[in-house]
């Protein structure tokens, strides 16, 4: 009982410690798995978002409003039904149509105002007239962003969830609200339009004044000098003293005061921009008490034809450039000004790389020496001839894009198949261990590149051992010294790491799979089975031989099997002599009854007594012996002799007995040792 | 039952424990050998990523490497100083983190930016729920390329992070789960928030991501998690995993490669075959022996 309480401990105790690994392995974690979510919609969020965008708009925050409508763009990847998305898109494309629409028209009346305020009646007018446009396209966009806002709210209805409905009946009233503080949009905008025709109709009765403009010459060299002149009158009254700004191709260059008879003239040098043309235009803008009498005035536009040499760049660079290598840069600057010690500036990535000046030919030649740590992957090489201005030549520039690359080795390893540890065994001349088992496995192999490859640190990995060296030819040899083990055994994979020194080359990996056989361990696997079926083979023949042994030959019936057996009487046989045949019959029989219940007939002991013995224990033989029993007593008591047939009778029952008792004693001596062995094995164990 | 026939079956039982928790493939978060969902197998076999057992096994120089490290366990100095190494010789390294010991490695390599540690939820642009937001700002630069969505799983969000570093944001809609109930509240801070970010080491660089779940098996797939991987790596692509927290398994899974290795010795080996023989040849030695004492 206690040994099985100890068992069952010890049960429990293995249960517990490695059951429970693979009980704790099936446990969830604490990431949640994407294929399990479960979905969850949030639909008031998007309507919120909504009134807001509409709210910034009604308050004239366009800016704002489109930073918030700017979150929407990107609705395909919102957790919404498709059908949502769908409409949402199109929602998303009528408010920042109607964002645009209010800014456009917020900005055209302001600017309306200001046309107004310098007296620029005629652009005023204009600009009047476009935003009475975009309010009349307004109020249509309102209307249809307040139907799409409805159609929305009845697409989101079948999506809402009993969780979700509270929130989404709030956000659609705020939705709702911002839609009617927009629609009240029109009638501010109505009285603006109003106030700026009345400001419009006052300005009329102010008088026009004229402006004239004249260009010399219309065709310019950049540097240049040009002369421009003009006239102002109001009704044909020249208009003195009065400044006239001078704007070339829309700003502001020159003021020029109108001399006596309302003319002015000025000369400048024609600026260096290197561009077809040059719009020139003159405005009068009324200052002081000339804003109450004059209207503001704007000459013709005159267009001056720009003259120059336009310049010509073409580079010349490598399809492919490495880290840390020299990269020849040709180029060639074309003109028919000057191409000569053009300056030439080249960036990489934005940052000045280089300058450079063109030879006399306009050619110019650089060696570029990549950074070693220059990443790989595309870069922007842009080049930027400067402006000779001396020469009127125009400056140029080109954009190259530049591939650094960098290139893998190649790397082969000649390695044996199969391989055979250990290779050779060592005397330490140490007690412990007294001898090592060495396995240096040999290998070739060869590296190549395109590029200069000179040195290279090659790390060679097998079975948790690893060997590193530096290699600086093209064909290498090493050796891998693996240690001892039992495991290395079978496939087993080596991986060679080739690590050049140069930046242009990138690490370089090989794996190979090689056979090993591990000769001590298959020796002491054969070394463990022949053993062992030796021993088997030498015990189960002893067994077998003993086995023979068991069964009892009828000799040794004859002999005592034990010091407590008594010798029977030897009975001498004579011709005729019946007494004498029975009895012997008698005693053979008993040697046999002896052997079979080991009962022995003692010296002092009658024969009716040992038959009474041996009667309970005898199965088949009970009868048979009770009758020779019976024969032998009268043999020796009876007076009366007894015949050849009685002699007969005994010898035949001690014959019968004699061979099956022999049988049997050789069944039941073999069952009593077999008992015997089985105790004595409990007994030792 | 006999004891010999009950040792039979203890034993029994253990070997069969032993070959099924070695079997059994590990389920650990970002193991390399852990196929199922939560694993990492499928970015280990695809990148040819090769994983760390220490951050000392790093073999190769650190220019074009790429070392992914997702610091669940905190770092020793040691450890810290091998990192601070490595990328300001010219590897790139590559902090993933939501909830671990991120901090700890910005600290030691002086970037003020630090991951905020609370949940990032967004509630209009996730995958499935909140708690898988998707990210679709990126400032245009070579890690971003082709890059529209990264879809995250129980991300955080960075803080203190300049401006000019930061190359991803979560959305408008997204906030900051400060009180941990899975809802927005009043006060907790709201979106958008720097996701990602990037900085320039010394020779190096240092990519800070607030949510490793990116490269596990179930989400490398998603989005466009995988293109942005391809992107940021370089070179010779190391993962840490020597500091991920160990599931029991892991552990048993440790403890038999011990045995292994020391039954794999000369002596252990010789030691098991012993072992055998005498288990086998017992019997038929004791028969021996009782025969003789007959």
């Amino acid at each position: 009982m206690k040994k099985l309480t100890l068992i069952l401990l010890i049960l429990v105790l293995v249960f517990a410690a490695l059951g429970g690994a693979i009980v704790s392995a099936i446990t969830q974690t604490s990431h949640e798995n994407p294929s399990t979510a479960e979905s969850s919609l949030y639909l008031a969020i998007p309507l919120i978002h909504y009134s807001e965008i509409f709210d910034q708009l009604a308050s004239g925050n366009y800016p704002e409003a489109r930073t918030l409508l700017q979150q929407l763009k990107l609705m395909e990847y919102a957790h919404l039904p498709s059908e949502i998305i769908f409409t949402m898109g199109r929602y998303n494309d009528l408010t920042a149509d109607l964002t645009g629409k209010l800014d456009d028209l917020d900005s055209t009346l302001d600017i309306c105002e200001q046309l107004l305020s310098q007296n620029k009646l005629d652009e005023a007018s204009a600009k009047l007239d476009e935003a009475k446009r975009l309010v009349g396209e307004t109020v249509k966009l309102i209307e249809t962003i307040s139907k799409a806002t409805e159609e929305l709210i009845f697409q989101t209805a079948p999506f809402v969830s009993p969780q979700e409905t509270t929130a989404v009946s709030e956000a659609e009233a705020r939705l709702q609200k911002a839609m009617e503080k927009l629609a009240e949009l029109e009638a501010w905008y109505k009285d603006k339009l109003k106030n700026l025709d009345g400001a419009t109709e006052e300005k009329k009765s102010l008088l026009i004044t004229t402006l004239t403009l004249n260009v010399i010459p219309a065709k310019a060299w950049v540097g240049n000098q040009v002369t421009i002149s003009g006239e102002l009158k109001a009704t044909n009254i020249p208009l003195p003293a009065r400044d006239i700004s001078i704007f070339l191709n829309g700003r502001h260059f020159a003021t020029v005061t109108t001399v006596e008879n309302g003319t002015y003239e000025t000369s400048f040098a024609f600026p260096y921009w290197y561009i077809p043309e040059v719009v020139a235009q003159s405005f009068y803008l009324p200052q002081g008490n000339d804003k109450s009498a004059y209207l503001a005035s704007s000459s013709e536009i005159k267009r001056v034809m720009t003259l120059f040499h336009s310049t010509g760049l073409s580079i010349e660079i490598p399809e492919e450039v490495y880290p840390g290598l020299p990269v020849e840069i040709n180029g060639k600057v074309s003109s028919r000004g000057n191409v000569v010690g053009r300056s030439i500036k080249a960036l990489l990535d934005g940052e000045t790389l280089f300058e450079i000046t063109t030879d006399d030919h306009g050619l110019f030649k650089h060696l570029l020496m990549l950074s070693k740590g220059i990443q790989t992957g595309g870069h922007n090489l842009k080049f930027i001839v400067e402006p000779d201005d001396e020469a009127h030549s125009a400056g140029a520039s080109m954009n190259k894009g530049l591939n650094v690359v960098k290139v893998i080795p190649q790397m082969n390893i000649h390695v044996p198949g199969v391989i055979f540890l250990p290779r050779s065994a060592k005397f330490t001349g140490e007690l412990y261990p007294p001898f090592s088992l060495q396995s240096v496995i040999n290998l070739t192999g060869e590296m190549h590149s395109p590029l200069a490859l000179k040195e290279a640190i090659l790390t060679l990995e097998m079975a948790g051992v690893s060997t590193t060296t530096v290699i600086d030819e093209e064909e290498f040899e090493l050796g891998l010294n693996v240690p001892f083990k039992f495991n290395i055994v079978g496939y087993e994979d080596m991986e060679a790491n080739l690590a050049p020194v140069e930046p242009w080359h990138l690490p370089a990996t090989c794996k190979i799979k090689v056979f090993v056989i591990n000769l001590v361990y298959v020796v002491i696997i054969l070394a463990a089975f022949i053993l062992a079926g030796v021993v088997l083979f030498v015990r189960r023949r002893g067994v077998f031989r003993k086995e023979d042994s068991l069964s009892i030959s009828p000799e040794k019936l004859q002999t005592p099997v034990s010091a407590t057996e008594f010798r029977l009487p030897e009975i001498k046989l004579v011709t005729g002599d019946n007494q004498g045949i029975i009895l012997k019959a008698y005693y053979m029989a008993v040697v046999v009854v002896q052997r079979l219940v080991r009962v022995f007939l003692k010296p002092q002991a009658t024969l009716r007594e040992f038959s009474s013995q041996v009667m309970p224990l005898l199965d088949r033989f009970a009868g048979l012996f009770a009758n020779l029993t019976n024969l032998a007593e009268r043999a020796l008591y009876s007076r009366h002799g007894l015949g050849d047939d009685e002699a007969s009778q005994a010898q035949d029952i001690a014959s019968q007995m004699k061979e099956q008792g022999v049988e049997k004693a050789g069944t039941k001596n073999k069952d009593a040792r077999m008992l015997n062995t089985k105790k004595q094995i409990r007994k030792h164990e | 039952m006999t004891i010999r026939k009950l040792s039979l079956m203890i034993t029994f039982v253990m070997v069969m424990l032993a070959v099924l928790v070695w079997c059994y493939p590990t389920n650990s978060d970002f193991k390399s050998e852990n196929p199922s969902w939560n694993g990492a197998r499928d970015f280990l076999d695809d990148f040819r990523v090769s994983p760390l057992s220490s951050l000392n096994a790093l073999s190769v120089a650190p220019q074009e490497s790429t070392l992914l490290v997702i610091p669940y366990m905190e770092f020793t100095t040691s450890d810290l100083e091998i990192l601070e190494n490595y990328v300001s010789s010219g590897g790139k390294l590559v902090v993933m983190d939501d909830y671990g010991f991120g901090n700890d490695i910005l600290e030691h390599l002086k970037i003020e930016a630090r991951f905020t540690g609370n949940q990032l939820l967004d509630t209009l642009f996730n995958y499935e729920n909140e708690n898988f937001p998707k990210i679709v700002n990126f400032v245009s630069e070579p890690a971003t390329s082709e890059i529209e969505n990264l879809v995250f799983n129980h991300a955080t969000s960075l803080e203190n992070a300049p401006h000019d570093d930061i190359i991803a944001w979560s959305s408008y809609f997204s906030f900051l789960d400060e009180n941990q109930n899975g809802e927005y509240d009043e006060g907790e801070p709201e979106g958008p928030f720097p996701v990602i970010a990037n900085f320039q080491i010394g020779k190096g660089e240092l990519v800070l991501i607030s949510d490793p779940s990116i490269l596990i098996n179930s989400m490398l797939e998603m989005g466009d998690n995988r293109r942005f991987l391809e992107n940021i790596v370089q070179g010779q692509i190391f993962l840490d995993q020597s500091h991920l927290p160990e599931v029991p398994l892991d552990e048993a899974k440790g403890k038999l490669k011990i045995a292994r290795n020391v039954l794999a010795t000369v002596w252990g080996t010789l030691a098991l075959i012993l072992l055998v023989l005498i288990l086998t040849l017992k019997p038929i030695w004791n028969m021996r022996k009782l025969k003789q004492i007959e």
